[in-house]
């Protein structure tokens, strides 16, 4: 592989990395501290994706859309929250999988209703190339992983530095001794979903232009984002980016040389690590619930 | 020993599934006393606080603290009114530093009072950036009642809190909750005869789920009648 061939790779990689990255960091604190698997924020990936092309389409501005895709998505997922996962934060995994992928469904259907089945281009907001060791690379590309490093900081100062996010850290290590100092975790449960819902639509209003919107697009992500969770280790930011940069790049490096592997290599890799690790990288010995 | 109950406890059941765990316990936790409750393991000793605490919710009964039911309130709730409860595993939040360990209980409870926990337990003052995971069994012992300590707290219910302690470190404890009986309620479930005997202004007994005996008179407390049922 040439220098240029190479340097391309990794960007593709990087840029792959940055949206599972954004898509599976809320799916990580949402399993860590309320033990569920929102599958539903598969939908908001989507709702973020369609509205972007929706705004950008009628209004020629590419941002606006993504803001109203994250605004929609958390009003809808703020929804959901209240009047399912609400009743079923205490029963078991599964029941919230089984809801979660209703919702999903549901979702699917009425952006099919809406939309229609025909897949959808999204503009590009930035249309600029830069050169690098001799290939030449779409600016917005450097765009998507500057925004994922952007969110990565601040949702590692959200945790660090407040009260609220260090309530949540304490919750993700044991939800019951959080509530025994007089937390409201119910409370605490809603942020995080909420936080989850909107960056899972940051992710599909950004992964947008990169590829076609189509109804079933959070469906496709849905293997790969959840790998992501579970090599990263539950709960863990850091875990988190480290599969995504792993995954991103194995991903890249796949399709430029033989392009089944992509597909294949993710699921070797997570098997490695839970041979390695049963906890994901980085995830906690002490979770519990 | 003050008189009126801080905590009433009546006819409370409480069951796992198809399992009783506690039958009809009716218990009297008087204000600004040491109340302790003995019993072997499986008595339904810890069953018994976390039904007070609101970790479990009981079948029936009623928990009754300053005239207000408390019964099948969720914990924060319950922790919101002063009745906080310390469970024996000793575990605090090791990824967090004690510092923050108590920044988070000052959070909930609004009237927190940091000198006052430091008062009790001046070694926290030199662990305050270590965290949770680097502490000793006794050090952690000491953050969780700091913790509790730290808001309004009227009942502290802890459960079994000397329990894998260094001897020494079971003697300034036990010093430490003669201290905090002045300030508050106090119910211990403690499996440690000579510290029980030492603390309890009352004493209650429980035996498979069930209440079996209530000492109350100081030489019966001193003499543990009923040492030979443990």
């Amino acid at each position: 592989m040439s220098v240029p061939d190479l340097v391309g790779t990794v960007v593709i990689g990087l840029a792959m990395s940055a949206i599972f990255f954004l898509l599976s960091v809320g799916l990580s604190l949402s399993y860590g501290l309320m033990r569920i698997v929102s599958l539903d924020q598969f939908l908001y990936y989507s709702i973020g994706a369609y509205m972007t092309y929706v705004v950008a389409s009628g209004t020629g501005n590419f941002w606006a859309g993504l803001l109203v895709g994250v605004v929609t998505s958390c009003a809808l997922a703020w929804m959901v929250e209240k009047s399912l996962f609400r009743r079923i934060y205490e029963k078991g995994v599964m029941f919230s999988m089984i809801t979660s992928y209703g919702v999903l469904l549901v979702g699917i259907g009425a952006i099919k209703y809406i939309w229609g089945l025909v897949p959808r281009p999204v503009m590009t907001p930035i249309v600029g190339h830069v050169s690098l060791l001799g290939t030449t690379l779409p600016t917005y590309r450097f765009v998507v992983i500057g925004l994922a490093v952007a969110v990565y900081f601040a949702l590692r100062l959200f945790l660090e530095r407040t009260i609220v996010g260090k309530a949540i850290r304490a919750g993700i290590e044991d939800v019951d001794k959080t509530e025994g100092l007089g937390i409201d975790v119910y409370k605490i449960f809603t942020l995080v979903f909420l936080i989850t819902a909107g960056l899972s639509a940051l992710a599909g209003g950004i992964h947008a232009p990169m590829i076609m919107v189509d109804p079933h697009m959070g469906l496709k992500i849905i293997a790969t984002a959840f790998m992501i969770v579970i090599i990263g280790g539950l709960g863990s930011i850091k875990g988190t980016v480290v599969s995504s940069l792993l995954i991103g790049q194995v991903m890249a490096f796949g399709f430029t040389i033989w392009a089944p592997a992509a597909e294949m290599a993710p699921f070797v890799i997570m098997l490695l690590v839970f041979l390695i690790r049963p906890t994901g990288l980085y995830g906690s010995q002490y979770l519990r619930r | 020993m003050a008189t009126g109950a801080a905590l009433q406890v009546s006819s409370l059941n409480v069951s796992y599934g198809k399992s009783r765990a506690l039958f009809d316990a009716n218990l009297t936790f008087p204000a600004n006393a040491v109340s302790v409750i003995v019993g072997r393991n499986g008595a339904g000793k810890t069953t018994l606080l976390k039904a007070i605490a609101g970790f479990l919710r009981p079948s029936s009964g009623s928990v009754v603290f300053q005239g207000d039911e408390i019964c099948g309130l969720r914990p924060y709730q319950v922790v919101r009114k002063g009745v906080k409860y310390i469970p024996q595993d000793k575990e605090v939040f090791s990824d967090l530093t004690v510092k923050e360990n108590l920044e988070l209980a000052s959070y909930a409870m609004k009237d927190h009072d940091w000198t006052r926990v430091l008062r009790y337990f001046p070694k926290l003052r030199e662990l305050m950036h270590r965290k949770g995971a680097y502490l000793s069994g006794g050090e952690r012992q000491m953050l969780m009642i700091g913790r509790a300590i730290l808001g309004k707290t009227d009942v502290l219910l802890v459960d079994e809190p000397t329990e894998g302690l260094a001897p020494t470190i079971v003697q300034d404890l036990t010093a430490t909750f003669k201290q905090l009986a002045g300030d508050c309620t106090l119910v211990l479930v403690e499996q440690n005869l000579a510290v029980a005997r030492e603390l309890a202004d009352q004493l209650y007994l429980m035996k498979e789920g069930k209440v079996v005996a209530h000492l109350t008179d100081r030489a019966d407390i001193e003499s543990l009648a009923f040492e030979k049922d443990l």
